[in-house]
């Protein structure tokens, strides 16, 4: 059943607003920020009531906003309109599985690559090969999907054909085929936009221990990769013509393997306001401006700050070259008040939902200077943002697609314990991202059982 | 010679200003119990020690890399089976003390001295097997057999040897009040509360000139101080009263990451309690659902609660939770009756008695708690009640906790609220292996059950993962079953602190390893 709720309600407006617009109306834009750069960001935008109804009573983009996708695909599915929102949806889920794939691929990777023990056995090097093609490591992969232990994986026969080729293509890493991830473990079958698939039913593997009895229950590696596929091709298959380009610019981030260098526009695409609302994308020009600042660093801000309300906000925030973490707290706070301020000019006072959409402002902003602080090098600076940011993460303001792409960089650095309570709280609105816990799991009762002496406390 | 001198009087100079900034104070869930890192029973322990002393190894609260502020160089040694770790030079002891290589084999040594009663040491006489000093400030450390990662098993805190008779270390001695670390922080604890009083050293620069710990109190009260700048942070803020710091713009919300799980444990020792079924209908008479929303403020079918049930002795995001054993979050009177008169129990003028006695459940809980989930104890009490039982109920406070109930001498009291923390090691050996040896150390009411101590066995011997986990998920549906405890649900920490508290970054479990970054702007 589709629930229509008003954003409004949603949002507590109904007998929270004040009595009427405030008396005092700033025509200026708040000190800082440039009042043309604001209003190019959606929540000013939306700040308007006619801009926001198409919104606010929709019950896709109301679930979108409140984080519930399954809700929103139902509802999508059900009254496609422009066909934006189902794009949109889809999007979103395609860069969610493929940070979930990452994160998968990452636990792999250290479970039985940098912590392997005498005891696993040889057939984990299929684990560890399907791993680093996952991860667009070519090589790595070839060199442990050849092995004797890969090779005695009865289900994984087609897995390491398929990976062992893509390997040794000329090319590679290129993206995989729509006939070779047919033949994988948890293909799901035919696009059908509107709808979630589920991976195949887990374990995927199961890999005998040999003389200690027993097997390890694994999930291949691909799974989730072959799931962002897919709603990566119902994105395509909806999303209107003009919005098409838009698909590759927002997943370019989340693409595994080497970076690959974007064309960054010079101009900000034109990009309507439903691929903005909710999230930390705050305006068109925010999206080349991601794209440069991943390739260019620090760099980037000069050339987006007139433009780029995330530029803008992040650019006082660098010193002698550097961006600052505290800093950017700061200046995502700054924003975040300076656009509650925007909404509640031109008469309208202050209303319930200003306070949401700004922190999902905030969020943006400490987001995108981790974007900055990691394309510079400086990945602890960004890992503190990153954190920051979770903190922040609150309610509508909680972003599935950076809590799995947070729980990803943990189980990159080896850090299970906050990635499996990420995983655990999304698993409601993602079914299908339990094909990322074996792995995950894996990495905790290793690293745990080789882990310095420890004893509970109260 | 005349610059020689210029250098060292610059340092000196520079040494001294470090922690020239300001004061900061702050509430604590409980004053620490020792600031003895060989005796910590409470995470407040472990997070004051940590500004007191230096690991040997930690890891980077923010990259989880594994780090060293102590140690300049190391080397494998005798074929994987010791590890060479020379100590960087300068390194001072609050007492002004140069640390040496003989500390840390000192330290080592106490570790492995019998004498020395610490469950943390006891973890530590699997891995050490001694310690040598070297020339040059060197420690030649040897394990009992080859690690893949040997620094990852060196996470203890180093001791001074000068400020220690012998290597029989106490839990009782003055130091557990008025240690000598090495740490940012040189700490001591009074009535009310600890001071820790900044020390630059050449491995610490702290920002922060004193930290102030008190207890917190009434939570809304801790809030209020907060929001008011009367103290600029609280460990751990109810889940209540987040939304509150959330609303102010001077306040902000900071995780915690900690496996914390509360419970109530169950005298299987005690008449009627010994039989399974009575401890089956007392899970049966809680509702769990109606605790949480009174105590922690989670309303039933909310979504992502910081709060969430569980059915064992593990979190349910834990890869050894066993998840096909459902938690129980409803009552079922009917069903709870049935048990207890099947037990033999009998209602008598709506009470329930055995063996013709009524019955008067003595139900503690650790003080504490009640900070996190105001009237827990009174609400469980209250459910109780309704069920037929009479009861009285007493908060403990943390000494008696330590003192008497985790050493197995509660047995006057029915049933016990408590909560476990864990970081990356969820070891549960201690709490439900039967009493004795190296066994149970904190098996709260001395629960034996052979079946449970065989699995316990068969985790602590499997050579797999996959083993490991198949054994606790066993142990998981048999406690489940036979209860010794009635899990109630994990409680995640959150933390307030001033935004005018800069670059606070807080490491899981640990809390305060990266406080020298830490600076204050009013």
């Amino acid at each position: 059943m589709i629930r229509v709720l008003s954003l409004a309600l949603v949002l507590g407006c109904s007998g929270d607003d004040p009595p009427g617009p405030s008396a005092d109306v700033a025509a200026a834009a708040p000190a800082g920020f440039d009042a043309a750069v604001l209003a190019a960001a959606w929540p000013v935008r939306l700040a308007d009531d006619a801009a926001r109804a198409p919104f606010e009573n929709n019950a896709g983009w109301v679930a979108v906003f409140q984080r519930e996708y399954g809700v929103a695909m139902e509802a999508f599915a059900a009254d496609r309109g422009d066909g934006r929102g189902l794009a949109r949806l889809h999007v979103e889920h395609a860069a969610f599985y493929l940070e979930a794939a990452r994160l998968a691929a990452n636990a792999t990777r250290h479970v039985y690559g940098t912590d392997r023990q005498p005891e696993d056995p040889p057939s984990v090097d299929y684990l560890v090969g399907v791993a680093q093609a996952v991860l667009g490591d070519c090589a790595a992969a070839a060199a442990a999907l050849g092995t004797p232990g890969a090779q005695s994986v009865a289900t994984g026969a087609e897995g390491r054909a398929v990976w062992s080729a893509w390997a040794s293509a000329p090319g590679c890493p290129a993206p995989l085929d729509d006939p070779s991830a047919a033949r994988l473990i948890g293909a799901p079958g035919a696009v059908a936009p509107g709808t979630r698939p589920v991976s195949a039913p887990l374990p995927h593997h199961s890999l005998p221990l040999g003389a200690d009895g027993g097997a390890i229950s694994a999930a291949d590696p691909a799974a989730l990769l072959l799931l962002a596929r897919w709603h990566e091709a119902a994105a395509r298959a909806v999303v209107p013509a003009e919005d098409a380009p838009l698909v590759d610019l927002l997943l370019a981030p989340y693409r595994l393997g080497p970076a690959v260098a974007l064309a960054v526009p010079a101009e900000a695409p034109p990009v309507d306001v439903a691929w903005l609302f909710a999230s930390g994308l705050l305006a068109p020009a925010d999206v080349p401006f991601l794209a440069a600042a991943r390739q260019q660093g620090v760099a980037a801000l000069a050339a987006w700050s007139g433009r780029s309300p995330l530029a803008a906000a992040l650019a006082p925030a660098v010193v002698d070259g550097k961006l600052v973490p505290d800093k950017v707290i700061d200046q995502s706070f700054a924003l975040g008040t300076a656009l509650e301020e925007a909404m509640a000019g031109g008469g309208r006072g202050e209303q319930g939902f200003h306070r949401p959409f700004a922190d999902i402002a905030r969020v943006g902003v400490l987001r995108a200077g981790a974007v900055v602080a990691s394309a510079a090098g400086e990945e602890r600076d960004a890992g503190i943002l990153r954190i920051n940011a979770l903190d922040r993460s609150i309610g509508t303001a909680a972003d599935p697609v950076f809590l799995i792409s947070l729980a990803a960089w943990d189980a990159g650095n080896r850090n299970p314990l906050r990635a499996q309570e990420l995983l655990h709280g999304l698993l409601s609105s993602f079914p299908a991202v339990e094909a990322a816990r074996p792995p995950l799991d894996a990495l905790q009762i290793r690293l745990a059982r080789t882990a310095a002496p420890a004893t509970a406390v109260h | 010679m005349a610059l020689r001198n210029a250098l060292r009087s610059a340092g000196v100079t520079a040494l001294a200003l470090a922690g020239t900034g300001a004061t900061l104070s702050y509430h604590e869930v409980s004053l620490p119990t020792t600031l003895n890192p060989l005796f910590a029973a409470t995470m407040s322990d472990y997070r004051s020690q940590e500004l007191v002393f230096d690991r040997l190894w930690f890891h980077d609260a923010v990259t989880n890399e594994l780090k060293t502020r102590i140690v300049e160089k190391w080397e494998l040694a005798e074929g994987g089976k010791a590890i060479k770790v020379t100590l960087k030079s300068g390194l001072k002891w609050h007492d002004g003390k140069s640390m040496s290589a003989k500390d840390l084999c000192f330290t080592v040594r106490a570790m492995l001295d019998k004498g020395t009663p610490s469950p943390i040491a006891e973890g530590y006489r699997g891995v050490l097997e001694g310690c040598e000093v070297q020339g040059g400030n060197s420690a030649l450390i040897r394990f009992t057999r080859v690690f893949h990662n040997p620094r990852e098993r060196l996470g203890f805190a180093i001791l001074p040897e000068g400020a220690f008779q012998s290597t029989a270390i106490t839990p009782d001695l003055d130091f557990s009040a008025h240690p000598v670390g090495s740490g940012p922080f040189k700490g001591s604890r009074g009535r009310r509360g600890v001071v820790f009083d900044a020390f630059a050293n050449v491995h610490h620069q702290p920002g922060i000139a004193q930290l102030q710990l008190s207890e917190g109190n009434d939570p809304l009260i801790q809030v209020k101080t907060i929001i008011n700048n009367g103290v600029q942070g609280i460990i751990a803020v109810p889940p209540t009263l987040r939304p509150d710091v959330s609303a102010s713009d001077e306040v902000a919300l900071k995780s915690y990451d900690l496996r914390s799980w509360w419970f109530i444990a169950v005298n299987t020792n005690k008449g009627f309690l010994a039989d399974k079924r009575v401890r089956q209908a007392l899970n049966l008479m809680l509702d769990r659902s109606k605790l949480r929303e009174l105590a922690i403020g989670v309303k039933p079918g909310e979504q992502n609660s910081p709060c969430e049930f569980i059915s064992g002795p593990f979190v349910q995001s834990s890869a050894y939770y066993n998840r096909a054993i459902p938690v129980v979050e409803r009552s079922d009177r009917a069903r709870s009756d049935k048990l207890l008169t099947d037990a033999g129990l009998a209602k008598q003028g709506g009470s329930w008695t055995w063996k013709g006695q009524s019955i008067n459940l003595k139900i503690g809980m650790l003080a504490p708690l009640n900070t996190e989930a105001p009237d827990l104890l009174s609400l469980i009490g209250n459910q109780l009640g309704e069920g037929g039982f009479k009861r009285v109920e007493n908060k403990i406070s943390e000494d008696e906790w330590n003192r008497q109930i985790l050493t197995g001498q509660a047995g006057d009291y029915d049933l016990l609220v408590g909560k476990w923390s864990f970081g990356l090691v969820e070891d549960v050996n201690d709490q439900f292996h039967s009493r004795g040896g190296k066994n149970g150390k904190v098996n709260i009411f001395n629960y034996a059950n052979p079946s449970v101590d065989t699995v316990l066995q068969e985790y602590d011997r499997a050579r797999t993962d996959t083993a490991a986990q198949d054994a606790y998920h066993r142990l998981h549906a048999t406690l489940a079953d036979d209860l010794p405890y009635l899990f109630l649900w994990k409680l995640d920490t959150k933390s307030a602190w001033r935004t005018g508290v800069r670059n606070n970054i807080i490491a899981p479990y640990h809390y305060f390893t990266e406080i020298d970054g830490w600076r204050y702007d009013k």
